[in-house]
C-alpha cells in the first residue's frame, strides 16, 4: 500500500506543461523524457503493490469479512486509488470492478419477503404486535383465540408489503429498461452491439449523437477536431446547457477500432476512487508506450446519463461503471425525516402502551383478589394459587387490551400520506407550465409538517428572483451608462439611508425620468420582452465608444465580456445560439453582442470574437481557465491576445476584486460609488478587471499550475492556491449591472404567508443594499418598518450591538414592526454560543429578517439555531447547490426546480418550480395534510380506546376473569374491516374549509403554527371522549339487559348476544362518530361510511349461518344470534339509542364550539356556504379554482 | 434511459386528481341543529311512554328460595307466590341465579363443541379448552374423557319445580325453552357406544342446552317451563333442592312472568328513551333562544382574525 502511495506519488508531483495549453515550451519534451525514469519505477512498484493488492482482493478475505461486506453492501476499495488496464479484462478482473449493471430496485423476489419483513419489524409498534400475537399461542392465555392479533398484523403488514412490491416492481421495470439499453463497444477490432449491463471497466465503447452515455468514460476522441465533444447532463444536474468536454491530445487520434486497439493495449488508467462528486475528478493515463504520464480531469470524462450532443460520435473508456458511477452514486436518497406529529404521535403510544400496562396490572391484582374470594365456588373449580392466577391473567389482559394501540396506525397514515403526496403532485395550480414541471414531493413523510411551518428560510436567488439576468447598467471608466430604472427599485426606498450617489463626481447619470413613466415602461417590458437578456437604453455608451477619450477602456471591457467567460456556442446555419451554465455569462456575453462584440465560438484552445460589424474575426488564444466556485467568487482567463500579449481577465465580486488590484486605480472611486448605487437598485454587480503578465512570469507560473492540475488528491484546493498566484496586480476598468427579475408573484406570496403568520428570513449571498431593496420589492420590507442594520468588524462589537439593540427593543413602549438586517461578517460572530441567543431573540421580535453575504455553512447555521431554540418548525426553500445544507437542516427542504440546476431540488423533500407555489404547498396542502393527519391519528386510538375499554368494564362484572365480551373473528375484522376505510377516505379527502378560503384567510394556517390540532390536550380529548363512550358503550346495553328477557317469546339473553348488541353500538359510534368529523362528503365518503356499516350487518347474517358448514366450525359463538337478536324489539331500539347519547355529547359539544367558542375555521366554512348557495357560484366555480393564480397576475397588472 | 419522447408533465386534470369531487359539505348552523334536537325529542319521548306502558303491562313475581330453612340442599320444599293480577298465557317460569359467574373466562371456555355436537373426540389435545375437567384424573385414554367434558357441563342447574295452584297441578312444557337452531345444530347425542364418562346423560335436553348458553351477567335468569294457562291467585312450587350456592356466596330465585313486544319487565330502557327526549327537546329550545337573543352572525369575519 505505502509502495503505492509513494509510486502515485511520483507520478503526480511530475512537472510539466499542462496538455491543455497551446504549449510551445520546448521544455515539455525533455521534461516528459526527464520524467521518464520515476514513471519507470512506478511501474516496476506497480508489480509488487500489485501483489500487494491481490492479498486485499475480496476473495482473499476471510469469510466473515466477506459476510460482513455482503451485508454492509460496503464499498471494498482496493489500494489508494483505481486502476484499470483498458482492454485488458483478465488484468483487471482482480479488481473486482462491479459491471455495468444497475440496481435501483431494492428486492428480488427471492429476497423480497425476508428483506421486507425484516424492514417492517424495524417499526416497534410491529414488533409490539407480533409480541402479543405470539402470547396468543401460548394455549389457556389469549381470551379471545389465537389469531386475533396475527391477522389484522398480517393484513396491515401485506398491505405494506404491496405497497413496497407494486413501487419495487416499477423500479424493476425501469432497470431493466436501462440495463437492456445497447451500446457499441469494441470486441476484437471491430465496434459491437452490446446491452449496458454487460459493459465493464477497461471496455473501449462507442457513443453516438443523442444517445445516453451508458458509462462513466473516459473521453478519448470523437468524431469533431481537437477531441471536443459536447453533453447535456439535465439527467445529473438538471442543467440543460451543452457543456464541452475534450479529449487528451494524446487519445485524441484514436479514432477507428484498429488505432483504439493499437494504442490501446498497454494503456492504464490511475483515477480516484468513485466518489459522488460530479464536478471534480482527477486521475491520469500512462499510455504504455513510454510517454509521459498525462492528467485527466472532469474535462475528460464524460458521465453516465449524460447525452451526447452536437458531435456525431466519440470513443470513451469505461473507468466506472453501475453503481460505482457518478449518477448512481448520487442517486442515495435525502436522509429520512420524520415529522413532528409523527414524532408526537410515538410518544403518545407510550404514554397509552404505559397505561394499557397499568390497566392490565390493575386488572391482574383484582383478578388474584377475585380468585381467592371464589376459591370455594364450585363451578370455577380452582387449581392452583390465587397469585399464580392472578399472574397468568396480566397475559391475558394484556392480549386482551392489546389494541389500546391502534394496529391500523400506521399503514392507515401510510396510505393517507402516499395520496397527499399523489395530490400535491399533480396540482394543476402549482404546475409550472413554461417550464413543464409539476411540483413533486420527494417524501411523503412530511406532508403534515407543511402545515406547521413557522419559519421560512429563502435563498434569494433563483428562490424569490427569476434568475434570468438582464444586462441593465454599467459603469466602465468611472462613467455610468444605462438609465433605466430598475424594476426592482421601490418607492419606499427613499425612506432609508443607503449610501448613495456621492457628491460631486462628474456622473453622466440621466437621471431619472419620471418615476411613473419608468414604472409604465417597466410594466411594458415585464409584459412584452420576458426572456430578453439586456435591458439597456442609454445610447451614450456607444456613443463613447466610437469617440471618447476613455473608448479604448471601452472596447477592453466589452472584450473582456466576450472572452472571460465558459459559454458555448453552438452554431447553426447562420445564427449563434449561447449555450451558458451561468444565467449571468449569459446577459454578459449577449451584452457584449449587443455592444458589437459578438462572440463566435470556442475550441479547447481559442475563442473567436468579431468586432462591432467587422468582417474580421479575432482569435483569443485560450491559456489557461481558472473557473469560477464559490469560495472564488469570480473566474478569470488567461489568454494570448492577437497582439501576443497575455492578459489575465478577470470578474468577480467586487470584494475580491478590489482586494486584488494594484495600488494605483484611476476608477476605484467612482466605481464603488456606482456598485452601491447599482446595488441599491437591487442589481447584481460584477467588477471587470484585466492585467498583462509577462511572458516569464506566465511560464514559471504555468509550471506551477500545472503540478496543481495533475494533483489526484484536493486538487481544487490547489487550483486555488495557485490561481491566487497569478490574479494580482489588476486593473479594475469597471462594473456590469446586471437585473435579476422577482419571480411572478413573490411579493403577493410573501404578503400572504407572512399574514398567516409565518417568519420569513432571507439568507442570500448578495451584498447588503441589493438584499435590502429586494427586500422592499418583495414586500418583505416596508416603508412603516424600522430597519435594525448590524454590521460589525469585531466579536466584540458585535456582542455589544446586539444587546443594545436588544435593551432598545425591550424598553419600547409602542413597538413599531421592525427588521433585522445582518451580513455574514457579522453572523460569523453572532452565531457564537455566547450571543447565538441574543441574535435569536432579536430576529424572533422582528418581523422580517435578512442576511446578506453569508455563506452556505451559515445558511445552515441560522436554520438550526432557529430549529433547535424555537418550538418551530422551520422550512428552508432554495435552488442552488449552495441552499442544499440548509435544505437539508431544516425540518422541511423545499428545492425551486429551477435555472440553477437540479441540486436543490434533489437533496429537497419538495420540489417546486416557482416561490408562488409555496403558499399554495403551505397553506392548502399542508393545511389540509395537517388537519387529515390529526384527526386521523386521533381517530384510530379514539377508535381502540372506544371499543377496549368496553372490555375492561366487562371484565368488571366477570369476575376480572378477562373474559372477552365479543366473538373472536368479528372483534379481530374491527381495525381491518370494520372501520379501516372511513377514516381513510377522511385522511384522503376531507377538507374543513375550500382551498380557496385557505388562501384568502391565510390567517386559519396559524392553528397549524400553534399545534392547535394536534397536542396532548387535543388527543387526551379524544382519549376522554373515547372512555366516555366506552363507558357508554357497555353500560347502557348492559343495564337494558341487565334483567335479561328481550325476547317476546320468553326466551333470556346470553353473553355473546349482549356482546353482540354491545359491539354493534361501537361500530355505529365510531362510524357515526367519524361522519360527524367528516366536513366534506364525496360519494367515496358515503360509500366508505355507510358501506362499512352495511358490511358489518352483513357479516353477522352470513357468519350468523357458518356453523352450519362442517368446515367453517369457528362461529360457534355467534352462531344465529343475529337471527334471535333480529326477533327482539329492545335490540333495535338499543342500537338506535346508544349510539345517539354517545354522539348526543360530541354534537352537542361541536354545536356550542362553533356558537361560543367560534373558530376561524367555523367562519371560514359558514362563508364558503354561503358563497355556495349565491346564484353567482356555479357560474364562478371554475375561476375560483385559479382565482390564486390570476390574482396575483392581476396585481402585477396594477403596479 | 433511452430517450424519452418529449411528452408533457402536465398533471391530469380530473375531479379526483384536483380535489374536486362534487360533495355534500354540511356545518352546523342554527337550524338544523335546532330542528334535529326538537325532532328527537318529539320522537324519542312518545316511543319511550309506549315502551313503558308496555313494561308495565308485564306481570313477573320473584321469590327466592335458597334463604328458607326447608329449601336446603337436598330437601324438597313448597315456594308460595301470590300472583295478584292475573298472567295471561304464555306465563314463563324462571329460575335465576344471583353472584354466579357464569361469563367467567374460565368457566366460559371450559367446553368443546364438538362432543357436545356428538362427534366423537378421540383426541386429547382437543379438550384443551375444557380444562381443568377434560377426563378423569387428566387421563388420555379416551375412555376417561367426561362427556361433555367442561366446567358448563359439570355445573349443569339441578334444582328442580313442580307448580300447583290449589291442589290441582299446573301442567309446565318444556318444549320451546332452547333456541331452535341450538337443538337442531349444536347438541346432538354421541352415540351409544361412544366411549368415555358420561356427565350428562341426554345431550338434547332443553334444560342443558339452556344452561349451555351461557349468560353475560354474574345475576342472571334461564328458562324454565313455558305455562300455557292464565294463572292468578296464589301458587305453589314446589322445589327439588340439588343445587348448592353456599360456596360462591349465590342466591336462587323463582320467577313467574309474562312479556309483551319487549319482552319481560324492563322499563330501563323507556325511561332512557324519555329522558334523553327530554333533554334533547329541552335542549333545542335552549339553543334555539340563545339563537333568538344573541345570534351570532354567521361568517362573521372578526373571528377570522385568529386571536387565541
Amino acid at each position: 500500500m505505502s509502495l503505492l502511495q509513494s509510486g502515485l506519488g511520483g507520478s503526480n508531483n511530475m512537472k510539466s506543461s499542462t496538455n491543455s495549453t497551446t504549449s510551445l515550451n520546448p521544455m515539455n519534451r525533455s521534461t516528459g523524457s526527464h520524467l521518464e525514469i520515476p514513471l519507470k519505477e512506478l511501474k516496476s512498484n506497480g508489480i509488487e503493490t500489485d501483489e500487494i493488492d491481490i492479498d486485499l482482493t475480496p476473495s482473499n478475505f476471510p469469510w466473515y469479512k466477506k459476510i460482513y461486506y455482503y451485508i454492509t453492501n460496503a464499498d471494498q476499495f482496493i489500494g489508494v486509488s483505481r486502476k484499470i488496464y483498458v482492454l485488458n479484462q483478465s488484468k483487471n478482473s482482480e479488481y473486482r470492478y462491479c459491471n455495468n449493471y444497475v440496481k435501483t430496485s431494492k428486492y428480488t423476489i427471492l429476497s423480497f419477503i425476508p428483506k421486507n419483513l425484516f424492514e417492517q419489524f424495524c417499526r416497534l409498534a410491529n414488533v409490539y404486535f407480533l409480541i402479543i400475537s405470539a402470547f396468543q399461542l401460548i394455549p389457556g392465555v389469549s381470551p379471545t383465540g389465537r389469531f386475533t392479533t396475527l391477522g389484522p398484523l398480517l393484513v396491515v403488514l401485506a398491505i405494506t408489503a404491496v405497497k413496497e412490491a407494486y413501487e419495487d416492481y416499477r423500479r424493476h421495470q425501469q432497470d431493466d429498461k436501462v440495463n437492456h439499453s445497447r451500446t457499441q463497444v469494441l470486441r476484437g477490432d471491430h465496434f459491437q452491439e452490446i446491452q449496458w449491463e454487460e459493459l465493464e471497466v477497461g471496455d473501449v465503447v462507442r457513443v453516438t449523437n443523442r444517445q445516453y452515455i451508458p458509462a462513466d468514460l473516459l473521453l478519448l476522441s470523437s468524431s469533431e477536431p481537437g477531441g471536443i465533444c459536447y453533453i447535456e447532463t439535465a439527467n445529473l444536474d438538471g442543467e440543460t446547457n451543452l457543456k464541452p468536454r475534450e479529449a487528451l491530445e494524446e487519445t485524441s487520434q484514436l479514432q477507428e477500432p484498429q488505432q483504439c486497439v493499437q494504442g490501446l493495449q498497454s494503456a492504464m488508467i490511475h483515477c480516484e476512487h468513485p466518489n459522488n462528486r460530479l464536478y471534480t475528478f482527477s486521475g491520469s493515463v500512462d499510455m504504455g508506450n513510454g510517454d509521459k504520464v498525462v492528467p485527466i480531469g472532469v474535462k475528460q470524462v464524460v458521465l453516465r446519463g449524460a447525452m451526447l450532443r452536437n458531435t456525431k460520435w466519440i470513443n470513451g473508456v469505461v473507468i466506472f461503471s453501475g453503481k460505482d458511477t457518478k449518477l448512481m452514486r448520487n442517486s442515495i436518497g435525502t436522509p429520512s425525516k420524520r415529522s413532528s406529529v409523527e414524532r408526537m404521535t410515538n410518544i403518545f403510544i407510550i404514554f397509552i402502551f404505559t397505561f394499557q400496562l397499568l390497566l392490565c396490572g390493575l386488572c391482574a391484582i383484582a383478578s388474584g383478589l377475585f380468585t381467592e374470594n371464589s376459591k370455594d365456588a364450585f363451578y370455577l373449580n380452582y387449581t392452583g394459587s390465587s397469585a399464580q392466577n392472578g399472574g397468568m391473567s396480566f397475559m391475558t389482559f394484556l392480549i386482551l387490551f392489546n389494541n389500546l394501540i391502534p394496529i391500523s396506525l400506521y399503514v392507515s397514515m401510510e396510505v393517507v400520506k402516499v395520496f397527499q403526496a399523489h395530490f400535491i403532485n399533480n396540482d394543476l395550480d402549482m404546475y409550472h407550465s413554461e417550464s413543464d414541471t409539476p411540483a413533486l414531493a420527494r417524501t411523503s413523510n412530511l406532508n403534515e409538517e407543511l402545515g406547521q411551518v413557522g419559519y421560512i428560510f429563502s435563498d434569494k436567488t433563483g428562490t424569490l428572483t427569476q434568475n434570468k439576468m438582464s444586462f441593465k447598467k454599467c459603469t466602465i471608466a468611472g462613467i455610468v451608462y444605462g438609465r433605466d430604472k430598475s424594476l426592482a427599485q421601490n418607492p419606499s426606498l427613499s425612506s432609508i439611508t443607503i449610501p448613495s450617489n456621492s457628491n460631486g463626481n462628474d456622473v453622466q447619470v440621466q437621471q431619472v425620468v419620471d418615476l411613473e413613466e419608468g414604472l409604465q415602461q417597466n410594466q411594458q417590458q415585464l409584459l412584452n420582452q420576458t426572456f430578453s437578456h439586456i435591458d439597456f437604453k442609454d445610447p451614450s455608451l456607444l456613443f463613447n465608444l466610437a469617440n471618447h477619450g476613455t473608448s479604448e477602456t471601452i472596447r477592453e471591457f466589452m472584450v473582456i465580456l466576450a472572452v472571460c467567460h465558459t459559454v458555448v456556442s453552438e452554431v447553426e446555419g447562420s445564427t449563434v445560439t449561447y449555450q451558458a451554465s451561468s444565467p449571468d455569462e449569459y446577459a454578459l456575453v449577449h451584452a457584449a453582442k449587443h455592444f458589437g462584440f459578438e462572440f463566435l465560438s470556442r475550441t479547447n484552445k481559442s475563442i473567436t470574437i468579431r468586432q462591432q460589424g467587422r468582417t474580421e474575426e479575432y482569435r483569443y488564444d485560450i491559456l489557461n481557465i481558472l473557473e469560477f466556485n464559490s469560495n472564488r467568487r469570480r473566474m478569470s482567463v488567461i489568454v494570448r491576445t492577437p497582439e501576443q500579449k497575455i492578459m489575465l481577465y478577470c470578474k468577480g465580486a467586487d470584494s475580491v476584486i478590489f482586494e486584488r488590484l494594484s495600488p494605483s486605480q484611476p476608477f476605484a472611486d467612482k466605481t464603488i460609488n456606482h456598485l452601491q448605487e447599482f446595488a441599491s437598485e437591487g442589481l447584481r454587480t460584477l467588477c471587470i478587471a484585466r492585467t498583462e503578465i509577462q511572458e516569464s512570469t506566465y511560464q514559471q507560473w504555468s509550471q506551477e499550475y500545472y503540478t496543481a492540475s495533475t494533483c489526484i488528491n484536493e486538487r481544487e484546493q490547489e487550483l486555488d492556491r495557485v490561481a491566487e498566484i497569478i490574479e494580482k496586480n489588476l486593473f479594475l476598468l469597471g462594473a456590469t449591472a446586471i437585473e435579476d427579475r422577482l419571480q411572478d408573484g413573490v411579493p403577493e406570496t410573501i404578503s400572504l404567508l407572512r399574514d398567516a403568520g409565518i417568519k420569513i428570513w432571507v439568507l442570500t449571498g448578495d451584498k447588503q443594499e441589493t438584499a435590502i431593496n429586494i427586500g422592499f420589492s418583495c414586500r418583505l420590507l416596508t416603508a412603516d418598518m424600522e430597519l435594525i442594520i448590524i454590521n460589525e468588524q469585531t466579536k466584540e462589537n458585535c456582542i455589544i450591538e446586539i444587546n443594545r439593540k436588544l435593551d432598545e427593543i425591550n424598553q419600547q413602549e409602542v413597538k413599531n414592526s421592525m427588521a433585522l438586517i445582518i451580513d455574514g461578517n457579522t453572523l460569523m460572530y453572532a452565531l457564537d454560543d455566547g450571543i447565538a441567543m441574543s441574535l435569536l431573540k432579536l430576529g424572533v421580535k422582528c418581523k422580517s429578517v435578512i442576511c446578506c453575504r453569508v455563506s452556505p455553512l451559515q445558511k445552515a447555521q441560522v436554520v438550526n439555531l432557529v430549529r433547535k431554540n424555537l418550538n418551530a418548525i422551520t422550512l428552508s426553500i432554495g435552488d442552488g447547490a449552495n441552499d442544499v445544507n440548509m435544505i437539508q437542516t431544516a425540518h422541511v427542504g423545499v428545492g425551486i426546480s429551477g435555472e440553477e440546476g437540479l441540486q436543490a431540488a434533489r437533496s429537497s423533500d419538495y420540489a417546486i418550480a416557482q416561490f408562488r407555489f409555496l403558499a399554495r404547498l403551505l397553506l392548502v396542502h399542508g393545511r389540509y395534510s395537517y388537519r387529515r393527519i390529526s384527526k386521523l391519528i386521533c381517530y384510530c386510538f379514539y377508535k381502540n380506546i372506544a371499543l377496549y375499554l368496553t372490555q375492561f368494564c366487562f371484565t368488571i362484572f366477570n369476575g376480572w376473569s378477562g373474559q372477552t365480551y365479543y366473538e373472536r373473528l368479528t372483534l379481530t375484522a374491527y381495525n381491518v374491516a370494520w372501520t379501516f376505510f372511513p377514516v381513510l377516505a377522511l385522511g384522503i379527502l376531507d377538507k374543513d374549509v375550500s382551498e380557496n378560503a385557505c388562501l384568502s384567510n391565510p390567517k386559519l394556517y396559524t392553528a397549524g403554527i400553534k399545534g392547535y390540532h394536534f397536542n396532548t390536550m387535543v388527543f387526551l380529548g379524544w382519549l376522554l371522549n373515547g372512555l366516555y363512550h366506552s363507558v357508554v358503550l357497555f353500560a347502557f346495553p348492559a343495564a337494558i339487559f341487565r334483567l335479561g328477557v328481550p325476547y317476546e317469546d320468553g326466551k333470556t339473553i346470553g353473553l355473546f348476544e349482549m356482546g353482540t348488541v354491545s359491539y354493534t353500538c361501537v361500530v355505529l359510534t365510531v362510524n357515526l362518530k367519524l361522519a360527524l368529523e367528516t366536513k366534506r362528503w364525496t360519494w367515496i365518503n358515503h360509500l366508505t361510511t355507510w358501506g362499512s356499516i352495511v358490511i358489518y350487518f352483513l357479516w353477522l347474517i352470513i357468519f350468523g349461518k357458518f356453523f352450519e358448514i362442517e368446515s367453517f366450525d369457528v362461529g360457534s359463538d355467534l352462531y344465529s344470534v343475529i337471527y334471535k337478536l333480529g326477533t327482539c324489539a329492545e335490540f333495535y331500539l338499543t342500537i338506535i339509542f346508544v349510539p345517539l347519547l354517545a354522539l348526543w355529547r360530541d354534537f352537542s359539544w361541536k354545536y356550542v364550539k362553533r356558537n361560543i367558542f367560534t373558530r376561524g375555521y367555523h367562519i371560514a366554512q359558514e362563508r364558503d356556504q354561503e358563497k355556495k348557495r349565491s346564484p353567482s357560484y356555479h357560474s364562478n366555480l371554475q375561476n375560483s379554482t385559479y382565482s390564486f393564480s390570476q390574482e396575483s397576475t392581476a396585481q402585477n397588472d396594477h403596479k | 434511459m433511452s430517450s424519452k419522447e418529449p411528452h408533457s408533465k402536465r398533471p391530469a386534470n380530473t375531479a379526483f386528481k384536483q380535489q374536486r369531487l362534487k360533495a355534500w359539505e354540511p356545518i352546523l348552523t342554527p337550524g338544523p341543529v335546532i330542528i334535529s334536537f326538537i325532532i328527537i325529542g318529539i320522537v324519542f319521548i312518545p316511543i319511550g311512554a309506549v315502551m313503558i306502558t308496555a313494561s308495565k303491562d308485564v306481570v313477573e313475581k320473584i321469590a327466592r328460595y335458597d334463604n328458607l330453612d326447608e329449601c336446603s340442599v337436598g330437601s324438597v320444599c313448597n315456594v308460595t307466590i301470590n300472583v295478584d293480577q292475573e298472567m295471561k298465557a304464555p306465563v314463563y317460569l324462571y329460575y335465576r341465579l344471583e353472584n354466579f359467574y357464569q361469563n367467567h373466562r374460565r368457566y366460559v371456555k371450559s367446553r368443546n363443541d364438538d362432543q357436545l355436537r356428538g362427534v366423537i373426540v378421540k383426541d386429547y389435545s382437543a379438550l384443551q379448552d375444557c380444562d381443568p375437567l377434560k377426563s378423569e384424573g387428566d387421563s388420555q385414554d379416551p375412555s376417561k374423557f367426561y362427556l361433555p367434558c367442561g366446567l358448563i357441563a359439570s355445573s349443569m342447574f339441578n334444582d328442580t319445580f313442580i307448580m300447583r295452584q290449589g291442589n290441582k297441578t299446573v301442567p309446565l312444557q318444556k318444549e320451546g325453552i332452547a333456541w331452535t337452531s341450538d337443538k337442531e345444530k349444536k347438541f346432538k347425542n354421541p352415540p351409544a357406544d361412544a366411549p368415555g364418562i358420561r356427565i350428562i346423560p341426554d345431550f338434547e335436553d332443553e334444560d342443558f342446552i339452556v344452561w349451555m348458553r351461557t349468560a353475560g351477567l354474574p345475576d342472571f335468569k334461564k328458562l324454565y317451563r313455558i305455562i300455557n294457562q292464565d294463572i292468578s291467585g296464589e301458587v305453589t312450587i314446589q322445589v327439588t333442592s340439588n343445587y348448592p350456592v353456599d360456596s360462591f356466596d349465590g342466591k336462587k330465585y323463582i320467577v313467574l312472568s309474562t312479556t309483551t313486544w319487549i319482552g319481560g319487565k324492563n322499563p330501563f330502557l323507556g325511561y332512557a328513551y324519555v329522558i334523553v327526549g327530554c333533554i334533547c327537546f329541552v335542549q333545542g329550545i335552549a339553543f334555539f333562544i340563545k339563537h333568538k337573543v344573541s345570534p351570532r352572525k354567521l361568517g362573521d369575519p372578526k373571528y377570522l382574525e385568529f386571536s387565541k
